[in-house]
């Protein structure tokens, strides 16, 4: 497939940004930033203006998800607090607010398929579900070893997917406190030195629900990681691995974000070593991707408009790495920031859709 | 044209270290395994300085430079300053990283330099600069820490070589830290916590016989030293003397007990840390443990969510022993890197080398309990304070060691060297 | 690079009378003995002589018989006859393809093409500039010599993420064949070596880095690819671009031809058989002609400088790759002497040898006795101790123990379920023998064995290890049978087989009564060999 894609002005923010989402009708770009708040950007505008942020967070927010019917937005940082807001107002305040919903780090939360309730994950190792109105703690699952990585439901089904740093992937069953079952996708970890390195950093269903995938590497080495990005591709009913997918080489390293385009193609993005990135667009029965972007720096999220064409990739700034000090005119010492890349991809007249 | 790409395989800044004597051909450097005689000589005149023998030095090396902003200095909730949160700590008004809660409990035993700022930015010629204290330029390859205080102290009463170094890896002899002193203050290495290869007395020789025949072994050695250099035949003595040390302390290579095993955890640096400590029970001189594969330019937050957890553990059980069995007070520890890192996350989440503004510990004789000292802005990217080199650190420790820093030489074949940059001196609020 | 001597000033500089009717033999102990007003040791006693001449030209000590053989000869010049026989001696071939392997490639890896080219080459006694020339030049239609390839493609291969390393490569031309180190001089002028140039260096690197290792072949082999451009550099601290072509240091720039593209090769790749193709131009071939040449002043003194280190343990000039002029030769005249005559003799190696050792320089004691003082190596009043490598260490404490018959024939590949040696059994082929003194006592890659530098290693190899000691209880003919085999006067044999010489009788009181005074003699015989063997004595080539 050759895909004509349209480069269009990336938003930027003065601090770094986690995971950019659409707004649920699109007008809103959403993301989450290094430094204890959420930044919005107007898409309507020409400019991508942005708006005043989100604020009340500490440090990292990298974990927010957005309310499958409402404009509500449930966010978590890495120091543990959950916050709700309504993401339309001018100058959002929380409808209620969470210091310690977990211990530390919040990496990851997902919406249940009516937005009652939603689950988080983190690094206490702790898996939880709310009450999305008021934010009460309704579960605490408990039986990773490990930092948990990502949370998600499956889209009929009321179960409850989460993965962590060791590769295990648990299902479970709210009524029940035990994992139902597990998937594994231990290939994305490797014990390296004194670090334990990879684990799964995104799930992802098909979106008839069959098939669940994990994305992640296959670590070569700690330190400065190097490993190839993998898809792992488990069956819905017999939670046994279909499909194994590589995406690179060792510079390529993590398979960062996965998402299903509404065309029925599995998008992916990776981040590599300093300037590595790739946006991909697969057919799981066809060996090549149907469109490769190579050109982008660090890709570490993917989020499909709801108009089913515009595509939003958090990425870097290239050379924004480097040893010792890099200083701008005045002396001060230069950040860094996550340009946000927009792009229209043209693509051909579906086919049939085979996810 | 176009250009024929090279690289420059050869002309690493290490290259440049080696000294311009050796680049001459300067006999000292071609010569032979320097013992006795040649090099290192300290200036008598000083000699009174190194009464106090019994004092030793646990050195901890992490290697590819350990991240200060998720350590000892942290800025949560700042531009730079990560996810993660800081935690109080024994001392009042002091925080780190919440990723090393067991130190923050003996942060009061302690003393830390967050005010530390340094040179060199990459690994090949850092890691050599700060192991040798970084002195002026002299012609010389100057010893790492290790072998300058195996020289400058002595091996001490235990039998065993001055200078070990615990690590993963190949173990083995590694004369190249020693420098112009000579490879006798090499390290002995301990690869993988091994043993050396055949360090048992097999099982058809007794105690009784490997003394007869050593014993007959040295009534040969005898006649051939009778009238031969001493160079060649000493370097042979040495080998065979440490052989023999090595296989009476074979013991030190036993697996551990379980419970020491949880204490310190069961990883490489665990592992390490303890056989660290056993040597230093045994009165090696001078002790290296080594961490290998903290150079996160990738992914640094997760990487430090596990290594530092470890370290945690491995650290405080080590101190903590050390302190319980009264050896603190004859014991110099230190822990540190070749540099921080950077406090910019670049694009694979990951931090550079920053040698800017880092933190160095330290605990032990000499040391000041508790003395948390230097500062960083709040982004933490200069060190505001007076910033000290690795030049006053050699200084503070040399004195924390009784040895006066500024006054010691070592004699290099007739040329006087001063042990220590001499454009710093020691740190007075660290030592106690 | 300046020339360090014109040949002619030189000999000018030489008296002619000392040249006309003079052996090199002579004239070397003429250069060293006029160096010095201090007083020389004497020469060498039998024993100390016969252990050294076999080491350094048989890589062993003698055998008992060997030993006694020569020790009771009364003949007067038993000693040269000596080295002409043991110039002859197939283990001469077999000492020589050890050390220069050693030397060449400083334990980078093995290869029988390698070893192949290296024994029948000494076999032969090929000259030195001919071996050099098949090591830039491989003749890949001689099956003989052909290995000679691997001393490039054993440096062209690439480890983990590197790229391939031709300055390595470039630097050791330099190194091996003209006894220069270049690698300070990659990026700019050396710092404190003026005669070294960072021209020099890229000069030597125009010639090989266009080569590639074959893949088309079951033998080491390169191929040349066409060269289109000359190698441009910068330094980091001048201005400016330079370029060169193929240079050797001191000679001419060797122009790099222009071919239409497609006109390169006189023979083109077959992509079919991967067989590279021969290019029209190939600065190897230029190579091969400059560097083995008797007008190169620096091939000719690293060449004898080498051969003179491997029998005097130091060179004359040493560091043996550190040739320039602040690091001249401890005796300037003698090494030119060497170069010039060793060229005009075309390289004949055996024939320098055999100078060399005929001199009263190397039969010198090495022990130290008055009017003899405390002397520096470089002035040859006494004989320098020289250490003793991997394989020396193997084949003498073989030969020492009486086990050289007891090694067993290579082993046939195991069938499946065949048994493995039992626990405590040693494998006795002499691959295994060999892999173990070697991960006792060789350098790792890279690491010259030039120095002495004894490891604990190879203490606790000797005091523990199960190979050694293996060799110490009696089998049938060994020394241990031998001497369980007598009553008394087991000193005299101990001695004789193990440091080839006649015990004191200090010596021989205090071994023999440590057996006598034993109820289980065997034991205490083993005990007897293995002090010997461990000792300083014994590992010293003295």
């Amino acid at each position: 497939m050759d895909i004509k894609y349209t480069p269009s002005k990336s938003p930027v923010a003065d601090r770094q940004l986690f995971n950019a989402r659409f707004s649920l009708d699109g007008s809103l770009l959403i993301a989450g930033s290094y430094q204890g708040d959420v930044r919005r950007f107007d898409l309507s505008t020409e400019d991508h203006h942005e708006l005043r942020a989100i604020n009340g967070h500490h440090a990292w927010v990298q974990a927010f998800a957005l309310h499958p019917t409402q404009n509500l937005i449930v966010s978590g940082d890495s120091w543990g607090k959950l916050q709700l807001h309504d993401y339309t107002h001018d100058d959002p305040q929380p409808l209620w607010a969470l210091e310690d919903a977990h211990d530390g780090w919040i990496r990851s939360i997902a919406f249940s398929k009516t937005g009652d309730w939603f689950a988080t994950c983190g690094r206490d190792q702790t898996v939880r579900v709310f009450n999305t109105k008021n934010g009460k703690q309704k579960r605490m699952l408990v039986g990773h070893q490990a930092d948990v990585y990502h949370v998600l439901f499956h889209p009929e089904e009321d179960q409850l997917l989460s993965a962590d740093a060791l590769g295990n992937i648990f299902q479970w069953d709210l009524k029940k406190q035990h994992p139902l079952r597990t998937f594994d996708a231990s290939e994305t970890f490797l014990a390296h030195r004194l670090q334990d390195v990879g684990g799964v950093q995104v799930l992802a269903f098909s979106p008839d629900g069959k098939t669940l995938f994990a994305g992640g590497t296959r670590p070569k080495n700690g330190g400065t990681v190097q490993g190839v990005p993998i898809i792992i591709g488990f069956s819905w009913e017999t939670a046994e691995r279909t499909l194994l997918r590589e995406l690179g080489g060792t510079a390529d390293c993590y398979c960062e974000d996965l998402k299903f385009h509404p065309d029925g193609f599995l998008m992916a993005v990776t981040s590599g070593t300093p300037g590595t990135g790739k946006l991909q667009f697969i057919d799981l029965t066809l060996e090549e991707p149907l469109f490769q972007l190579s050109s982008l720096s660090n890709c570490h999220s993917l989020d499909v408009h709801p108009d089913g064409e515009t595509i939003a990739v958090t990425t870097t700034v290239r050379g924004s790495n480097g040893n010792g000090r890099k200083v701008d005119d005045e002396g001060n010492y230069i950040g860094n920031t996550s340009p946000i890349q927009i792009l229209v991809p043209e693509l051909p007249e579906p086919k049939n859709t085979n996810a | 044209m176009p250009h024929s790409k090279q690289t420059h395989s050869l002309c690493t800044p290490e290259e440049h270290t080696l000294s311009r004597r050796q680049l001459l051909g300067a006999s000292t450097a071609a010569g032979v395994v320097g013992l006795g005689g040649l090099g290192g000589l300290v200036n008598p005149l000083i000699a009174s300085d190194m009464s106090a023998k019994e004092k030793q030095v646990l050195f901890i090396w992490i290697d590819g430079g350990m991240s200060q902003l998720e350590s000892w200095d942290p800025k949560p909730n700042t531009q730079f300053g990560g996810p993660f949160r800081s935690i109080p700590t024994s001392i009042p008004g002091i925080q780190v990283s919440e990723l090393m809660p067991k130190t923050s409990q003996i942060m009061h035993k302690l003393a830390v330099d967050r005010g530390v700022s340094t040179f060199d930015n990459s690994h090949s010629a850092g890691v050599p600069r700060i192991n040798r204290g970084d002195p002026k330029d002299r012609g010389v390859v100057y010893p790492y820490f290790g072998s300058a205080v195996a020289n400058l102290m002595g091996p001490g009463d235990s039998g065993l070589p001055p200078y070990v170094w615990v690590k993963p890896g190949s173990g083995g002899f590694k004369y190249q830290d020693a420098g112009f002193l000579g490879p006798k203050y090499g390290a002995l290495a301990i690869g993988e916590g091994k043993p050396p290869p055949n360090i048992l007395l097999p099982s058809n020789i007794d105690q009784q016989q490997n003394l007869e025949r050593n014993a007959l072994r040295k009534f040969a050695n005898k006649q051939y030293a009778n009238a031969r250099a001493k160079t060649f035949r000493e370097a042979q003595d040495f080998v065979f003397d440490t052989a023999q040390v090595l296989m009476d302390r074979r013991t030190l290579f036993d697996t551990p007990d379980a419970s020491d095993i949880e204490r310190y955890g069961d990883t490489p640096l665990g592992r390490d840390m303890l056989i660290g400590r056993k040597m230093i029970e045994a009165g090696v001189r001078f002790v290296k443990v080594n961490s290998y594969g903290w150079d996160t330019h990738g992914d640094n937050f997760n990487a430090h969510a596990s290594l530092m957890p470890r370290f945690d553990q491995a650290f405080t059980a080590v101190v903590e022993d050390l302190d319980q069995r009264g050896m603190l007070d004859h014991v110099l520890v230190i822990a540190m890197s070749e540099f921080g890192r950077t406090p910019r996350i670049n694009g694979h989440i990951g931090r550079d080398h920053w040698p800017e503004a880092w933190s160095i510990a330290m605990t032990g004789t000499g040391i000041r309990r508790g003395a948390i000292i230097g500062e960083t802005n709040d982004e933490g990217t200069w060190v505001t304070s007076e910033p000290h080199d690795i030049g006053h650190f050699f200084h503070t420790w040399f004195n924390a060691l009784g040895i006066d820093s500024e006054h010691t030489e070592y004699i290099n074949d007739g040329q006087p060297l001063p042990i220590a940059d001499e454009e710093c001196s020691p740190i007075q609020e660290l030592l106690a | 690079m300046k020339t360090f001597h014109t040949i002619i000033a030189l000999l000018l500089s030489i008296s002619a009378h000392q040249l006309v009717g003079q052996d090199l033999h002579q004239i070397i102990d003429q250069q060293i003995e006029q160096a010095s007003t201090e007083a020389f040791a004497e020469q060498a006693t039998d024993s100390e002589f016969l252990r050294r001449i076999y080491l350094d030209l048989i890589g062993q000590i003698p055998t008992t018989e060997e030993a006694l053989q020569f020790l009771l000869d009364p003949t007067k010049d038993k000693r040269s006859q000596l080295i002409d026989q043991l110039l002859l001696d197939p283990r001469y071939a077999r000492r020589m393809t050890e050390f220069f392997n050693v030397m060449l490639m400083e334990r980078r890896g093995e290869d029988p093409n390698w070893q192949t080219f290296l024994s029948t080459s000494f076999a032969a006694n090929m000259p030195w500039d001919q071996m050099v020339r098949h090591m830039v030049s491989p003749d890949t239609n001689n099956k003989t010599t052909r290995g000679s390839g691997y001393f490039l493609t054993k440096r062209l291969e690439k480890y983990g993420q590197n790229p391939t390393d031709f300055p390595g490569l470039a630097r050791d031309l330099g190194r091996m064949f003209l006894g220069v180190d270049l690698a300070c001089a990659q990026c700019h002028d050396h710092l404190f070596i003026d005669d070294y140039k960072q021209a020099d260096f890229q000069g030597l690197f125009a010639f090989i880095n266009n080569t590639y290792i074959r893949q088309d072949t079951d033998y080491p082999a390169i191929g040349m690819k066409p060269i289109k451009v000359k190698v441009e550099f910068n330094s980091v601290f001048e201005e400016g671009t330079f370029s060169t072509g193929p240079k050797l240091p001191g000679l001419d720039e060797i122009s790099v031809p222009e071919f239409v593209t497609g006109e390169e090769f006189a023979v083109p790749p077959n992509n079919d058989t991967k067989a590279p193709g021969i290019p029209k131009f190939n600065p190897l071939d230029y190579l091969a002609k400059q560097l083995p040449n008797p007008s190169n002043d620096s091939f000719n003194l690293n060449a004898v400088n080498r051969i003179w280190f491997m029998l005097m343990g130091r060179g004359i000039v040493h560091p043996l790759d550190l040739h320039h002029s602040d690091n001249p030769p401890s005796h300037p005249e003698l090494l030119t002497v060497l170069g010039v005559q060793f060229a005009e003799h075309n390289y004949d190696i055996k024939w320098l040898i055999r100078q060399i050792v005929l001199s009263k320089t190397y039969q010198r004691t090495s022990a130290i006795t008055p009017p003899v003082e405390r002397a520096k190596r470089r002035d040859y009043r006494v004989f320098s101790e020289k250490p003793m490598s991997a394989e020396q260490l193997m084949w003498s404490m073989l030969t020492a123990t009486g086990q050289l018959s007891h090694i067993s024939p290579k082993a046939a590949v195991p069938e499946s379920g065949a048994e493995q040696p039992l626990e405590g059994q040693v494998d006795n082929t002499l691959e295994a023998i060999r892999t173990d003194f070697l991960a006792a006592y060789a350098n790792p890659p890279r690491e010259p064995e030039t120095e002495f530098a004894p490891s604990v290693r190879g203490a606790l190899f000797v005091l523990n290890g199960p190979r050694v000691l293996s060799w110490l209880p009696p089998k049938a003919g060994n020394l241990a049978d031998l001497l369980q085999r007598q009553k008394n006067n087991y000193a005299d044999t101990l001695f004789l087989s193990i440091l080839s010489r006649n015990p004191t009788p200090e010596e021989a009181q205090h071994f023999n009564a440590y057996i006598s005074s034993h109820v289980d003699k065997t034991k205490a015989i083993e005990q007897a060999i293995w002090a010997l063997l461990a000792s300083n004595e014994f590992a010293i080539n003295h």
